[in-house]
């Protein structure tokens, strides 16, 4: 008798347990249920686009024009940057302005005093709308007003020839998130002068790594 | 078991979905993809041109390198360029534009003219005040406002801003010089004549003259907007001045204008 009341005991407790497992793993499925729900309707962005780049695949040249000279080593610094992320997309200097596929000029930009830098996309010798078409090379126009020793520290100025060449390799202005390069300068962390992750995901999307698969 | 396998199955469609619809958001992740051919400006018409959900960005992406790009199929539509800045600062209240501006006024685009400057299209526009609300000038006076982009003809973009050949180049057709170029900065083009608008400007004190380029007769005395186009309202009611949303392409559609716009600015606030 004793025996059948210890056991029957011990049932309801082995049910008792595995009633609270089941309950614990039901809330678990839920937890997972409403976490993938949350995730997955999330839009996932990371990065903006012109939607279109260069004509060729973009290991290219890049030429500092004697009006650049001054700021040679920040422009040239800020670029480098860019490699190593992505086995397609490398720059380097080239002192022969016709190989040339981005042309730094240092001057001032008339009726625009707010701007560090404006970037030109240019095909078929003639400048064109980057929403629209692809390009084959890239003028860069560093504003004399700002892009100083006076307005920006060496790392502001490398930063800035990074977010421009960001513009020559196809990825737009992107303010959702100031810790990437991409995010334009009056809004951008200031301790971010390398492109980030979001910038180097960008920049895969538009020349995919084929080393990465 | 029977509800479990109902969990699991709930918990796969859901993530099996989940992802379709991540994957879609990835490929048009703020992307600015033109549903139209590639490199075929001939495309656009005066309005801004609905993005296409169901675009597929790699096909303009993955062209091949050898792609030949025909930008001048059609002579007819307006050839569109634009420079991307970088910003130092923007301004996005009344206050901010109203500090940093040495005179507010209400006025009306009486003319608006392209000018070259050193490898740069801007445009002057020449405005009569209406109404002045901070500053030294005066209701009734003219004044000259200059602005990055405009409009202008293939000729005279490629007179005044040539472009050199490289060697890795290769011209298909040539662009028609008469025309027309409408060149545009962050969304944003310059005022047309007729424009009745708010403007937030300073002396432009650092432009030579000496390099300005197609046009005759240069003021002595110009003035640049606040903020590029930040301190650019336009009025849309007898009280009201809104900033338009930028567009694609620049132009100021209805759209651009609904809802407030990006800024709104009202004759009782710029009274106070």
């Amino acid at each position: 008798m004793k025996y059948s009341m210890n056991l029957i005991t011990k049932r309801k407790r082995d049910t008792s347990d595995s009633a609270s497992r089941w309950g614990l793993r039901k809330l678990i499925f839920i937890l997972l249920v409403v976490f993938l729900i949350f995730c997955n309707n999330q839009p996932i962005k990371a990065f903006e686009l012109f939607g279109h780049r260069f004509t060729t695949a973009p290991s290219i040249l890049f030429y500092v024009d004697s009006t650049a000279m001054e700021y040679d080593e920040s422009i040239s610094y800020g670029f480098s940057f860019w490699n190593g992320h992505n086995s397609n997309v490398k720059i380097d200097r080239t002192y022969t302005k016709s190989y040339s596929r981005v042309d730094c000029y240092w001057q001032k930009l008339p009726y625009a005093h707010y701007q560090y830098a404006v970037t030109f996309h240019i095909l078929n010798n003639s400048r064109v709308e980057p929403t629209l078409s692809d390009w084959y090379w890239c003028q860069i126009y560093f504003n004399s007003e700002l892009y100083n020793y006076a307005s920006l520290t060496y790392n502001q100025r490398k930063a800035e020839a990074c977010h421009e060449l960001g513009h020559v390799w196809g990825l737009a202005d992107d303010n959702t998130d100031v810790r990437q390069i991409m995010c334009t300068g009056f809004g951008r962390d200031s301790s971010i002068i390398t492109p980030q992750w979001q910038d180097i995901y960008g920049l895969g999307f538009i020349y995919p790594d084929i080393n990465l698969g | 078991m029977k509800i479990r396998m109902c969990l699991f199955l709930v918990v796969l469609l859901i993530f099996t979905s989940g992802c379709a619809t991540s994957l879609s958001n990835i490929s048009l992740a703020k992307q600015t993809i033109s549903t139209t051919n590639e490199s075929d400006q001939s495309v656009l018409s005066s309005s801004v041109p609905a993005i296409d959900s169901n675009t597929d960005s790699s096909s303009s992406l993955n062209q091949s390198e050898t792609t030949k790009a025909s930008i001048d199929s059609s002579e007819t539509e307006p050839y569109y360029i634009s420079g991307q800045f970088s910003r130092a600062i923007k301004f996005e209240t009344a206050k901010s534009l109203s500090d940093a501006a040495e005179n507010i006024f209400a006025g009306r685009v009486i003319s608006s003219k392209p000018a070259f400057y050193d490898g740069f299209l801007f445009t002057l526009s020449c405005i009569e005040i209406e109404r002045v609300f901070k500053g030294n000038l005066n209701a009734n006076e003219i004044i000259y406002v200059g602005e990055l982009g405009g409009k202008t003809t293939y000729a005279d973009y490629s007179k005044y801003i040539p472009i050199e050949k490289k060697i890795f180049e290769e011209t298909t057709k040539p662009i028609s010089p008469d025309r027309e170029v409408r060149e545009h900065y962050e969304g944003y083009s310059p005022m047309n004549t007729g424009d009745k608008v708010l403007l937030y400007v300073n002396l432009e004190t650092s432009i030579d003259i000496n390099k300005i380029m197609g046009y005759e007769k240069y003021p002595a005395i110009s003035y640049y907007i606040v903020g590029i186009n930040d301190g650019r309202l336009f009025q849309i009611d007898n009280t009201t001045f809104v900033k338009p949303k930028p567009s694609r392409f620049g132009e100021r559609t209805i759209e651009s204008f609904e809802n407030g716009g990006s800024l709104t600015i009202t004759l009782d606030e710029l009274k106070d």
